[in-house]
């Protein structure tokens, strides 16, 4: 059912050309395209993913990745849920950037938002040789970070759904129990929903 | 499912809907789902869809895909009474120093957030009269309020697996009905279509604010403003509105000169705008095209929700240009901006952040929004520095000119510092308005009025209202009295003392 829907802001960020309106362009016109909602063109965009028992509701923001505009980034992050940090395993240097991005998004961004660190176009590697910034390395940071991690290839699509689904799962979950403060005293699965109140601000209090 | 039949309709047959109500129900997901192969998160719980008695209109449907999507041309009658009401109490002079613009943009979201609760009760009631099911509307007049039926019927919905709870609402049933999977859906297609509804009329709402706002002035000693032509209606709307914050129109004059100079620059092919914002310009004579709605954004439009609209309109237009992503959708902006020097496109944005009713400024308003914030952002932040090396013959160039600009700059990015503490500070102000809400409302108004309407002050002392209690020595001490105190704290009694001190300084300043 559409009631119970969780909006994620969801912002992404990376060198100029590393893919990130394709990756997005990919997650949104592929499998998931039953439940698209009118967008305006590449640089917003809105999807809905069907969880176990919920809808998440991405609400894409995309941004320009030219160095000239990164001080305005701080207004596209603002208030976000999640971000995709992403860079192209064969340009080292966006790689670099992307590290910037997540020690911003670290000390700038809303606590606790959910980085995923993606490293696109994977189908430009034919041979190992092509590969230009190694999988341990970003593991690594991510491991450090506590960030998501995936190699993707928006062109085939691999993996670009499972970035998304991984988000979702991490995002914590406004209660569906804490909507029952009527007659109604069952909760879902027996749960006693302690944070109700919190959980009521936070879910008005989110996509403003 | 914790169905029950309804008992109070007798057309229903009892017996099939027991069993009816005691069906698993399918998982709404698995209709969008389908066969999806990624989606394995999602199918793991999903039951495969086995009921046949299910009304099809039961599995999801897009929130906007409702028959009921007729556009309500205009508001309600009683609900523009409410609007006539705000804008009189707008013109009653009861201020005693002009407002800032952020608090005036509170008074109007207060307002819209007032009209909304207001909007969704007045869609309640004249939408249960017309439901034939009486239960249903005797239950809604017993919830506490529209939330908890939004939120019951949302909570509702999800208890697809929930055998287990069907048992513990049994032993709830004999003072609480509960719903059919009919009654459910019907419910939530109505609140959908109210919601649906709510927000058309919120725009109609904010359109007919500023209409009015536009015919009646905005000066409150009201000498009206006869205004034919709609282009300076609006010049005089949008200075008037920010009067009383000078440093707006300060930003906004700079950042004109900026935007010219920079125009000058790139037109005398001084400065190489499109590689200096890494833009690959495409086809530039469509996009100059395009920067003609910037008029209709500063002019024909009125209404913050109109604008946004337009703005909107003016990204949609820039992606269509082959800008297909956001790696240039913000440069193009930036190029617009200086093509098209045009005044008030600062004020322009403050106009948008301050008077959209926030609750609905989000989604791709919002980015637009952003994106325009950012791009004006941006012309703020260009220093000659910058654009010093994608310019030709620097030796042509006035330099001194240049130095202008980043002088330029730094003024009016100060002048904004200010403006979010002061945002915030009486935000906090509304909230300790809000402790009244536990109190009955009457209470709340006089609370509010204590302070948020300073009386109006002695025609000599145009200032601050505090010289005039220096004068009233008898009622000083009682004034004071209760400065200390927290509003929680307060007695009947001392409510009954600081009415009178009200009543008294009424009169003494009449």
């Amino acid at each position: 059912m559409n009631s119970n829907v969780t909006s994620i802001k969801l912002v992404l960020l990376g060198e100029a050309a590393v893919g990130k309106s394709s990756i997005v362009l990919r997650f949104v016109s592929n499998d998931f395209a039953e439940n698209k909602e009118p967008t305006i063109g590449a640089a917003f965009l809105t999807q809905r993913v069907n969880m176990a028992d919920h809808t998440i509701k991405f609400e894409i923001w995309d941004t320009a990745g030219q160095e000239r505009f990164a001080s305005l980034a701080p207004m596209y992050y603002r208030n976000a849920q999640a971000a995709l940090v992403v860079y192209d395993v064969t340009k080292p240097q966006s790689f670099i950037k992307a590290r910037h991005w997540v020690k911003e998004l670290h000390e700038q961004a809303s606590k606790g938002i959910i980085i995923a660190l993606v490293g696109n176009k994977m189908d430009l590697l034919e041979s190992e040789e092509d590969r230009k910034v190694a999988r341990e390395e970003a593991e690594k940071l991510s491991e450090e970070k506590n960030l998501l991690f995936f190699e993707t290839s928006a062109k085939s699509g691999d993996n670009v759904n499972e970035v998304f689904l991984a988000i979702g799962e991490k995002i914590p979950l406004k209660k569906n129990d804490g909507s029952n403060n009527d007659g109604l005293r069952t909760t879902e699965d027996g749960r006693i929903d302690l944070n109700r109140s919190d959980d009521v601000a936070n879910s008005s209090g989110c996509a403003c | 499912m914790f169905h029950t039949p309804p008992f109070s309709n007798s057309s229903f047959d009892t017996k099939l809907s027991i069993t009816e109500s005691y069906r698993e129900t399918s998982n709404p997901t698995a209709s969008n789902n389908g066969d999806s192969r990624k989606q394995a998160i999602a199918l793991e719980v999903v039951d495969p869809p086995e009921t046949i008695s299910q009304p099809p209109e039961l599995p999801s449907e897009p929130v906007g895909a409702n028959d009921d999507l007729i556009p309500i041309a205009s508001i309600p009658e009683e609900l523009m009474k409410l609007i006539d009401l705000f804008i009189d109490d707008l013109k009653q002079p009861k201020y005693s120093r002009p407002l800032t613009i952020s608090q005036l943009s509170q008074i109007f979201q207060r307002f819209y957030e007032r009209f909304d609760r207001s909007c969704q009760q007045h869609l309640n009631t004249s939408a249960f009269p017309n439901n034939s099911n009486a239960m249903l509307n005797a239950r809604e007049a017993r919830n506490s309020g529209l939330s908890s039926i939004f939120n019951r019927s949302r909570s509702s919905s999800f208890r697809n697996n929930g055998t287990k709870t069907r048992t513990r609402t049994n032993s709830e049933q004999n003072y609480q009905q509960l719903l059919t999977s009919d009654e459910i859906s019907q419910q939530i297609k109505l609140q959908e279509s109210n919601n649906t509804k709510v927000d058309q009329i919120m725009d109609l709402c904010e359109c007919e604010i500023f209409k009015k706002i536009l015919q009646v002035g905005i000066n409150v000693p009201s000498h009206p403003i006869k205004q034919t032509k709609k282009n300076c209606a609006n010049a005089w709307k949008m200075t008037s509105l920010f009067r009383n914050n000078p440093e707006f129109f300060e930003f906004d004059r700079l950042l004109n000169i900026k935007l010219n100079t920079l125009k000058e620059l790139t037109s005398s092919q001084l400065l190489d705008l499109p590689s200096f914002l890494a833009l690959e310009l495409k086809d530039e004579e469509k996009l100059n095209m395009v920067g003609q709605l910037l008029d209709k954004l500063l002019n024909e439009n009125v209404s913050p929700c109109d604008k946004t609209n337009c703005l909107i309109l003016l990204h949609d237009k820039l992606l269509a240009l082959d800008h297909s992503n956001a790696d240039e959708i913000l440069p193009s902006m930036i190029y617009l901006l200086i093509k098209n020097p045009r005044k008030e496109l600062f004020l322009n944005l403050q106009f948008i952040k301050l008077f959209r009713y926030h609750r609905k400024l989000k989604e791709k308003e919002l980015y637009v929004t952003t994106n325009y914030e950012a791009a004006i952002s941006f012309i703020d932040s260009i220093t000659s520095k910058d654009i010093l090396p994608y310019c030709n013959n620097v030796e042509e160039l006035d330099i001194s000119h240049l130095e202008n600009i980043s002088n330029q700059v730094k003024l009016p990015s100060a002048t904004e510092e200010p403006f979010m503490p002061d945002f915030k500070r009486s935000n906090s102000l509304s909230d300790l308005i809000l402790v009244g809400n536990v109190i009955d409302s009457g209470f709340r108004n006089l609370m509010g009025r204590i302070k948020t309407y300073t009386p109006p002050p002695v025609p000599s002392t145009s200032h601050i209202s505090l010289p005039q209690v220096d004068n009233t020595e008898s009622s000083e001490l009682d004034w004071r009295r209760y400065k200390d105190h927290k509003f929680e704290d307060l007695k009947i009694g001392d409510m009954h003392a600081i009415f009178d001190i009200y009543v008294s300084l009424a009169n003494k300043i009449k």
